[in-house]
């Protein structure tokens, strides 16, 4: 059986994130926009993951990429591009008090409760229900290991990007990657019997 | 219980993660065979590839523009001072200007840099790279909670972006946190301890065998806005509240989430504040009905009175709720407000009245749809009142709502001294269940003093038996019809007491 392995972004970017990068380097503010966002989805993403709050991801996402300005000028691009900001967001998603604005919609007292929620959305039952108990099962992992395997699942990312983007070795990140597989494995069960 | 294949990991981290830091050059092709030796590393890497695969379908990268756009504007609007190209370096020399004057210009030298360098992407373990640094700058700052590390910038009246110091997102954009709280796991979660959900009658979602299916976590969904809603002081919460009361059908989860609302002090005094403030609105009329309590109940009927649809929208609201403290208190006077106002002196289309007022058909209505309870709170009701007028009304509504569990006071109110209400609790039985009163009022016959109005409830409600006491009255071919027929309006059933009570001679009570 052929190993499996995912193409990664080249460390070096695209021509258009390369030429935008260097734009930007070079004192073009404009240029920062279109470089950046190609990677919101992914910091959103993570974000999600690490926050538990649509809202904080949004708030975590922003300071990440406030921080990524005052710092791209010095980006050498040993790394790519992503994965320098994954990089970042990981270690501020440690400092909620550096990024988080709002306040966590735990209460619904300022929020309509809209129609369509006297219905949960059709969707196909065992798929809602394996969506949630996988949620469930990253929730209750430590935030390491949820963040590398949302890392190597949902991004793509190899051990050594991994380990990059999380500020640890290749190896550890092979280890975290394991350990939460194991884990959600575990608790998801029967669900993901193929 | 045995212990897992050794090698699972080593196959997982290859075949699925592309691993390819082997100890030795022939370790692929050993770990090739034991795969297809191996069940259960092959099982294993079957799940951890649907694994993969759903985390990789639900994760969500993709994002949506807007959101994209207010993310961006708002960097924009932190970064406005922030000019791109110039060197980190000079930005931090103002601030150690004095640390310049002191003599540490060497630690600037050694360490002009002060931003993230990412180690390259290699297997050797990198160094971790400092954090960027954020310099503090000199403008005013405007934010009512200035921090350390923070670049101030002016504020501005653009709702389109982000900014640092915005307050909780806008009442519309609900729709991501509930939509996150409308899974088992986000509501179970906030739902602590899990105690609560038991006492909500609800199984939890995370136990095995307990129901997942969209109306259980819509239910779960409902229930935590009530909880939330209510301990909210916030008038919106309250709003709220009854907004999310008045859709929720009637059952165990309704009272449930009245019985949390009603809990509340401040959620009652907020409702009679409303109710008395301006004109009530028909989501509120029906939520503080629901709840209820003496002071709302209060404001309540003052809201109410004169407003006949208004009235029915109270009623109607206090016959969801099972267990709703002074309901009877409050429909006897809502029935008074409009028989003293004489506002509902023509009756509705659809109200039959059956010869009654049409204000008493209303509330004859109201009263036979109540819960079961309700009968022994009339009964109580009636048996402590000191006003004629209302036990007058509370006979009636015991003849609607033709319950046999208030037979007993019936028959005792029949043996009574006044006449009138003597009338209405035969009447009231004539409404029961036929096989219930029988052998009742059977028995009753031999000692009671008025046998008449026995007579007349046990055909009026055709026992069986019954025809044979109307054999032996002298009657018309009209009046026998109309006795045997039963089922008397009240108006009929004085009648066939009359002709009870004086065409009979061999009636032996």
């Amino acid at each position: 059986m052929e190993a499996v392995t995912q193409p990664w972004t080249s460390a070096k970017g695209t021509p258009e994130e390369r030429q935008l990068l260097a734009r930007f380097q070079s004192g073009d503010r404009e240029a920062f926009q279109p470089l950046v966002r190609p990677h919101l989805g992914s910091l959103l993403a993570l974000g999600r993951r690490l926050t538990g709050d649509a809202q904080w991801a949004e708030d975590l996402a922003q300071e990440t990429l406030v921080r990524a300005f005052r710092g791209l000028h010095n980006f050498r691009g040993e790394a790519s591009l992503r994965t320098w900001l994954l990089r970042i967001q990981v270690r501020l998603s440690r400092e909620p008090s550096r990024w988080r604005r709002s306040e966590r919609a735990s209460s619904l007292a300022d929020l309509d409760v809209p129609d369509h929620l006297a219905q949960a959305p059709e969707q196909p039952v065992l798929q809602r229900e394996l969506r949630d108990r996988l949620d469930e099962a990253m929730e209750r992992l430590p935030s390491r290991q949820r963040a590398a395997l949302h890392l190597r699942a949902a991004e793509g990312m190899d051990y050594a990007a991994i380990g990059s983007a999380m500020g640890c070795s290749q190896g550890a990140a092979r280890m975290l990657v394991l350990a939460a597989r194991r884990s959600v494995q575990q608790r998801l069960g029967r669900y993901l019997a193929p | 219980m045995s212990s897992p294949c050794p090698h699972r990991d080593q196959v997982v981290a290859h075949f699925l993660d592309g691993d390819s830091s082997w100890a030795t050059d022939a370790e692929p092709t050993q770990l090739a065979e034991h795969l297809d030796a191996c069940p259960e590393c092959r099982d294993y890497l079957a799940q951890g590839r649907r694994l993969d695969a759903v985390l990789a379908a639900t994760s969500g990268t993709e994002i949506d523009a807007q959101v994209a756009d207010r993310i961006l504007a708002g960097v924009e609007a932190e970064t406005r001072d922030v000019s791109p190209a110039r060197p980190a370096w000079w930005r931090r020399l103002a601030p150690r200007a004095a640390l310049i004057a002191a003599g540490f210009l060497g630690a600037i030298l050694l360490d002009p840099f002060g931003t993230v360098a990412v180690a390259p992407e290699s297997p050797v373990a990198p160094r971790p790279a400092p954090e960027p640094v954020v310099v503090e700058t000199t403008a005013a700052a405007k934010s009512p909670t200035p921090r350390s590390g923070i670049t101030v910038f002016e504020e501005r009246d653009r709702p389109s972006h982000r900014s640092r110091n915005s307050m909780r997102p806008s009442q519309t954009r609900s729709t991501p946190e509930l939509e996150e709280l409308a899974t088992d796991h986000g509501l179970a979660r906030r739902l602590r301890p899990m105690a609560a959900l038991r006492a909500w009658g609800i199984r939890s979602p995370l136990a095995d065998g307990g129901a997942r299916d969209a109306a259980h976590t819509a239910a779960l969904l409902r229930c935590q806005a009530v909880a939330e809603l209510a301990r909210s002081t916030r008038p919106q919460a309250t709003s709220a509240l009854i907004r999310v009361l008045v859709r929720e059908g009637s059952g165990p989860l309704l009272d449930r989430m009245v019985a949390e609302a009603r809990r509340a002090p401040h959620v009652g005094r907020r409702l009679a504040r409303l109710l008395r403030n301006g004109e009530p609105t028909a989501e509120l009329v029906t939520g503080s009905a629901m709840i209820g309590g003496d002071a709302v109940d209060r404001a309540l009927r003052d809201a109410v009175t004169g407003d006949i649809e208004a009235t029915e929208l109270a009623a109607a609201a206090v016959q969801r709720v099972e267990d709703r403290p002074r309901r009877i208190e409050l429909l006897l006077a809502l029935w008074a407000d409009l028989e003293t106002r004489g506002l509902d002196r023509e009756p509705a289309a659809d109200i039959a009245s059956a010869g009654a007022s049409p204000a008493e058909a209303r509330a004859r209505r109201w009263f036979a749809g109540l819960p079961r309870s309700s009968t022994g709170e009339l009964v109580a009701q009636a048996e402590t009142t000191r006003h004629a007028v209302q036990r007058r009304r509370c006979l009636l509504a015991l003849a609607a709502r033709a319950d046999e569990s208030a037979a007993g006071y019936l028959l005792e109110v029949i043996g009574g001294r006044r006449f009138e209400e003597s009338l209405l609790a035969a009447y009231a039985l004539a409404h029961c269940p036929a096989d219930a009163i029988a052998a009742l009022l059977g028995h009753a016959l031999r000692s009671s003093r008025r046998p008449e109005l026995l007579l007349a409830a046990l055909v009026g409600a055709r026992t069986e038996g019954a025809a044979a006491y109307v054999d032996e009255l002298r009657l018309t071919e009209e009046e026998h019809r109309f006795l045997l027929a039963g089922n008397f309006d009240l108006a009929q059933f004085e009648i066939a007491a009359a002709l009870f009570r004086n065409r009979h001679d061999r009636i032996d009570f």
